[in-house]
């Protein structure tokens, strides 16, 4: 089987870290984005993966060869010269998905949950039509576009954009599954699947709904990013909490890699993620933040709701907190505050930063 | 035979030092680990011929004050006296009331301080100077230099040579680079002049209505009344030093006086600064530590940075420019910069307890700390972070710019705010 991974361009609401690396590079509790999704994918049968990119990496192409070889399956780059928009690409894409007549999946390559891929194809197996969408379920819909649809049979009414009264509390979670003849709907041009494809094929009775069970994020930007770590952490507490770090010093979901090292008398957690060859010394406190490889937390530091970039160094006696985001190697110096600050990579800090704000 | 008188005001003056002075008699704050009196006393004491010191001020008599006077005579073996006046008589009126006292002993010279300033009081070189300068009776007022000429703290003296021409208190517009020390020396001829003022001072009382407030005949000021009519007469003159100096009138200042005077240490009482031992604490800097406290020998101390009696400090803890009063307890990891933690104060855990300087340019060596405006523009000014006594601060939360009055508890984080 097949899946399209729209992965798209700059990432840049997930800057400062990708500037220094391509967003579905960047690690999301210890393992690239793309990578969850992916890994997921294969396990349910798929052995060609199509990623959909208006911005060409080397960085990219180069790490998709290496996975290509590790999981045995076919990586190819689809590379989008003018945007095309959330429909174009499947139709630059076309002779790739459109080989045997098999569905295949697309995914936003920002969202990460309990991947049901398997569920999906049976889903969508059973009812026969053209398209499954799947929804989940969210606190304030009207932020969002939501699905109307009739629960028993899922097949979708129609889509209302950030509704002003209740309609719904669905959402498009962002993953889909099509037959290959949707493809002859779509064309070669700028298009949105949400206004100009779905629409119709709701219309048409070829289109339905999948619930999603559990937890569901778009990790686009920081804030989100964290937020999704904590549920992605429970969600391991649940089917595999034998790789959650346990032991004095350490409190709710705490994911290290093995070749971190943790010093005396810290508190480490809950919901935070420690990146391979970290050093975090004596005394440190951590609450809900990802650190990233290579980085180094000095002593006594306290850090809440923060994104440590690779090969970062805090220094001793920092505080840190309210999505503060350092990019790739930024040093911060001892005895700083740092609230809700984004710094660009390669950035020394001598001076705190008390409100929010970006240094550049 | 020489005396010394300082002024150490009441508990009316000194606001602009609370929460602080709700505990303690500002003379007595503790500033670079002994009270800011002690600095004056002991500066006086050193001056040859010295025979007594008089404590001129309207507080009440008080525990702390008669123990404080009990146990630096005993110590420094000199004569120390309080004399209470019986309502506030400003600078002149005070040694103006107590004149027979200040004259009983045929003194030559007499010095009077200001207890709210903070200096290396170069007594010694005002008497030669005097006599070296001066005609035999005259009077001499330390003065240093400010550069910066939107200081308006005090009084601006012009001088031709050294003596005073001219003399002006807090002017808005420039008048001279050189300010008024708060330190001057005597003879006892002052009180002739300050006499004469009384004198019109009663008389203009009898013409005037009786306005709404008390405007006693008694209340003089040095400064405004004698200083102002003394100068350009040949009679006052200046000693310009270049030692430090600073105003002590905010919290702030006192964490700035504290440094002055722990630099001063390193010639007067180097015993008084801590040094790295083995299985102590990390020093940097000037650090005063008294023996009683507690610390963790992984804390790092310094620099400018005071510890009182019976402190606690744990493992991992930072402290930086900041003054640490008696049976405070600063747990494990906590960081404490540019504040004043109140006696028997508890800072939590990874806190972190932080205000901001508004020291002087450190690049230019005659700059003076301004005098503080609370806020500005309807916001606090960023400051020195204050907590009163008995201030507990919960773990892991940021105290930022905030002054929190005595005997709180709290449950969170504050920046910028007064907690009452």
């Amino acid at each position: 089987m097949k899946a399209l991974i729209l992965v798209g361009g700059y990432g840049t609401r997930l800057r400062p870290l990708t500037l220094s690396v391509p967003k579905p590079l960047v690690d999301f509790c210890n393992k690239p984005i793309l990578l969850h999704q992916v890994e997921a994918l294969v396990k349910a049968g798929v052995d060609h993966v199509v990623l959909a990119v208006s911005y060409m990496s080397e960085l990219l192409e180069r790490e998709m060869r290496v996975q290509e070889e590790r999981l045995g399956i076919r990586i190819s780059l689809s590379h989008e010269k003018e945007p095309l928009g959330t429909a174009g690409p499947l139709a630059l894409a076309r002779e790739l998905l459109n080989i045997d007549n098999e569905p295949f999946f697309v995914l936003n390559s920002d969202v990460i949950c309990d991947f049901p891929f398997k569920d999906m194809l049976q889903f969508h197996r059973n009812h026969g039509k053209e398209g499954t969408i799947v929804v989940t379920r969210v606190e304030e819909p009207s932020k969002y576009g939501v699905v109307v649809f009739e629960s028993d049979s899922g097949i979708i009414h129609r889509f209302v954009e950030k509704p002003q009264v209740f309609v719904s509390n669905k959402i498009n979670a962002g993953m889909y599954i099509f037959n290959p003849s949707m493809l002859s709907r779509i064309q070669l041009r700028p298009t949105s699947i949400e206004k100009e494809i779905f629409p119709v094929m709701a219309q048409e009775g070829h289109l339905y709904a999948m619930e999603l069970q559990g937890f569901w994020m778009d990790i686009g930007q920081p804030k989100d990013f964290l937020t999704g770590m904590c549920m992605y952490l429970q969600s391991l507490r649940q089917h595999a909490p034998e790789r959650l770090h346990t032991g004095p010093g350490f409190l709710g979901n705490v994911l290290v890699d093995p070749t971190a090292q943790i010093g005396e008398n810290c508190t480490i957690g809950p919901n935070v993620t420690i990146g391979a060859g970290v050093v975090v010394e004596d005394g440190v406190r951590i609450k809900r933040c990802t650190v990233l490889k290579g980085a180094r937390v000095r002593s006594h530091s306290w850090l809440e709701s923060c994104i440590v970039g690779w090969s970062s160094s805090v220094g001793q006696w920092v505080r840190m907190e309210n999505v503060t985001v350092l990019g790739e190697d930024v040093i911060v110096n001892d005895e700083l505050y740092l609230n809700g600050a984004n710094v660009l990579p390669h950035k020394s800090i001598n001076e705190s930063v008390p409100e929010p704000r970006i240094i550049m | 035979m020489l005396k010394a008188v300082i002024l150490i005001g009441g508990p009316q003056k000194g606001t602009r030092f609370r929460p602080l002075s709700f505990e303690v008699p500002k003379p007595l704050f503790p500033v670079a680990g002994v009270p800011i009196l002690q600095h004056h006393i002991e500066a006086c004491a050193k001056v040859p011929n010295m025979k007594e010191i008089l404590l001129i001020g309207f507080y009440q008599p008080n525990e702390e004050l008669t123990r404080f006077m009990c146990n630096t005579q005993q110590e420094l073996k000199i004569s120390i006296r309080y004399l209470q006046e019986y309502s506030a008589l400003g600078t002149g009126g005070g040694i103006y009331h107590f004149r027979d006292q200040i004259v009983s002993g045929s003194p030559e010279a007499f010095f009077v301080l200001n207890a709210d300033v903070c200096s290396a009081f170069p007594l010694t070189e005002m008497l030669s100077f005097q006599k070296e300068h001066g005609e035999p009776n005259s009077f001499v007022i330390l003065g240093t230099t400010s550069l910066n000429h939107c200081f308006t703290l005090r009084s601006r003296l012009l001088m031709f040579f050294i003596q005073v021409l001219h003399y002006v208190e807090k002017p808005s517009t420039f008048v001279s680079d050189i300010i008024n020390c708060g330190v001057y020396l005597f003879t006892p001829d002052i009180f002739q002049h300050i006499g004469t003022v009384f004198q019109k001072n009663q008389q203009d009382m009898l013409l005037e209505e009786p306005t709404n407030g008390w405007h006693r005949a008694e209340a003089i000021r040095l400064e405004q009344d004698i200083f102002t009519a003394l100068a350009g007469q040949g009679k006052l003159y200046v000693y310009k030093t270049l030692s430090f100096w600073s105003q002590i009138k905010s919290a702030g200042s006192a964490i700035y006086a504290s440094r002055l005077y722990l630099n001063q240490y390193h010639t007067t009482h180097p015993e008084r600064l801590a040094s790295n031992k083995e299985g102590g604490p990390k020093i940097s800097g000037n650090v005063y530590i008294h023996p009683t406290a507690n610390i963790d020998p992984t804390a790092t101390l310094g620099p400018n940075v005071s510890i009182g009696t019976g402190v606690t400090i744990g493992a991992g803890v930072r402290v930086r420019e900041s003054i640490i009063l008696h049976g405070a307890t600063l747990q494990d990891h906590c960081c404490v910069l540019n504040s004043v933690v109140g006696w028997d104060s508890t800072i939590g855990k990874w806190a972190r307890v932080e205000g901001t300087p508004s020291d002087p340019n450190p690049n230019d060596p005659y700059a003076k700390i301004d005098s503080e405006t609370l806020f500005r523009d309807g916001k606090l000014t960023p400051s020195i972070t204050i907590l009163g006594c008995n201030v507990t601060i919960p773990s892991e939360v940021i105290i930022l710019n905030s002054i929190v009055l005595p005997h709180k508890d709290l449950n969170r984080g504050f920046k910028n705010q007064i907690i009452l």
